[in-house]
């Protein structure tokens, strides 16, 4: 995802305005996201839902969610990929960077 | 309370082309209004357990099938369906004139009754608990609800599966299975003597004819339960029956996709369909022989809270 993101600052990440992240499991592995912003149902796995409820909490950069998911650098690229894929179901929002991330 | 059977066939064909028949199935009331003694001729046959409600009620439905004037109604008849006054479909041909009433009554439910979570599947109940078979046409599930339904389980539906939106529990609307091309003989010869309506050939379906639904389920239509299972049938030519247990979260998106008004409701269904997958296992189901199908869902039990 960096590669989309050429500016000297790498994105800060913050859950999309208005998401209410309304979210089932029955397994703690599988959950059920209901986008109250699309009326989609999404199937994510349990990193997705913790990066969805950490940002909820705080925006947050690639190195803070990493240290989340208990993540070393060389896996960046998984992350970046979750990123990328939860910008593209319009549940994360890139911003510029501010002092949380 | 009077009945379709209780009715004799003049005050049937009487009420159908005056004020219309108001006849309640499952949570609904229909007001079916024709002349068309085709029509007639199904109701009769295989609508004789249903309640009849006084004319001039609520309705939630409001059918008219007639035929269309002018000279084709001579050399090549056919029937126009409206409700509530707007033609819901082309004209087909006069022969089809029951199944059309029937699908243009799975077309008001399915796009109308936006208080329910309305899922493509049929749905039958054993000792309060509920199986629920969503499937695409051609994957053999209105076959398999024909015969469980004459093998110890009550039928709900074979089309729509109602879900109540506030508390997940699933609502009758028990009506005539709709039967297809080889089914209709599978059927004939599967079950002790079946009342069928008389088969329709060359609908967009292939032949088509309808089940009479059992009179205990049209009777306990008002018996509302929980779902126990959700179980996706397929049927494969030679094929062991083989039942396979699949993730919760992945049966829930299953059963959303076969739904009518998933989207549409939001997430009131959202919740209702968890509500419902909570008490629910999941499993794929193939097969290829209807006894051991039988056999395969007599043995299902319930989740352990």
């Amino acid at each position: 995802m960096a590669a989309h993101w050429p500016g000297a600052h790498p994105p800060c990440w913050k859950l999309m305005a208005g998401q209410s992240l309304c979210f089932r499991t029955w397994d703690e592995e599988e959950f059920l996201l209901y986008n109250n912003l699309s009326g989609d149902t999404h199937l994510i796995d349990a990193d997705a839902i913790d990066v969805l409820l950490s940002l909820q909490q705080q925006p947050a950069g690639a190195e803070a969610l990493l240290a989340l998911l208990e993540m070393d650098s060389a896996d960046r690229h998984l992350l970046d990929g979750m990123l990328e894929q939860l910008c593209a179901l319009s549940l994360i929002e890139a911003e510029s960077a501010t002092a949380a991330c | 309370m009077l009945t379709v059977a209780a009715l004799t066939r003049s005050a049937l064909e009487r009420a159908l082309a005056g004020p219309g028949l108001d006849l309640q199935t499952g949570p609904f009331v229909t007001r079916l209004r024709t002349d068309i003694s085709l029509i007639a001729d199904g109701v009769a046959l295989l609508y004789g357990a249903y309640a009849v409600l006084p004319p001039g009620g609520f309705a939630d439905f409001h059918l008219h099938l007639f035929r269309p004037r002018g000279l084709r109604r001579w050399y090549r008849p056919q029937v126009l369906l409206e409700s509530d006054g707007h033609q819901l479909f082309e004209p087909l041909p006069l022969s089809q004139a029951f199944p059309m009433f029937e699908w243009g009554l799975n077309w008001c439910v399915s796009n109308a009754a936006h208080s329910y979570l309305i899922i493509h599947a049929a749905v039958l109940e054993k000792d309060g608990r509920a199986v629920i078979l969503p499937a695409p046409p051609g994957s053999g599930k209105s076959t398999l609800c024909a015969a469980l339904a004459h093998r110890g389980w009550r039928l709900l539906s074979d089309e729509l599966t109602l879900v109540r939106l506030d508390d997940s529990g699933i609502v009758p609307m028990p009506r005539p299975v709709s039967l297809k091309n080889a089914s209709i003989t599978l059927m004939r010869d599967y079950l002790d003597q079946p009342v069928l309506s008389r088969g329709v050939v060359d609908t967009v379906k292939g032949t088509v004819a309808h089940l009479m639904a059992p009179a205990d389920s049209v009777v306990r239509s008002a018996e509302t339960t929980r779902a126990a299972w959700v179980v996706f049938p397929r049927y494969v030519a030679d094929a062991p029956p083989t039942l396979t247990p699949i993730a919760k979260a992945r049966g829930h998106m299953r059963v959303a996709e076969n739904a009518f008004n998933y989207s549409t409701i939001g997430e009131p269904a959202f919740r209702a369909l968890a509500g419902l997958i909570d008490d629910a296992s999941c499993y794929e189901f193939s097969y290829s022989s209807l006894d051991d199908a039988v056999a395969v869902f007599a043995q299902l039990t319930p989740e352990q809270p």
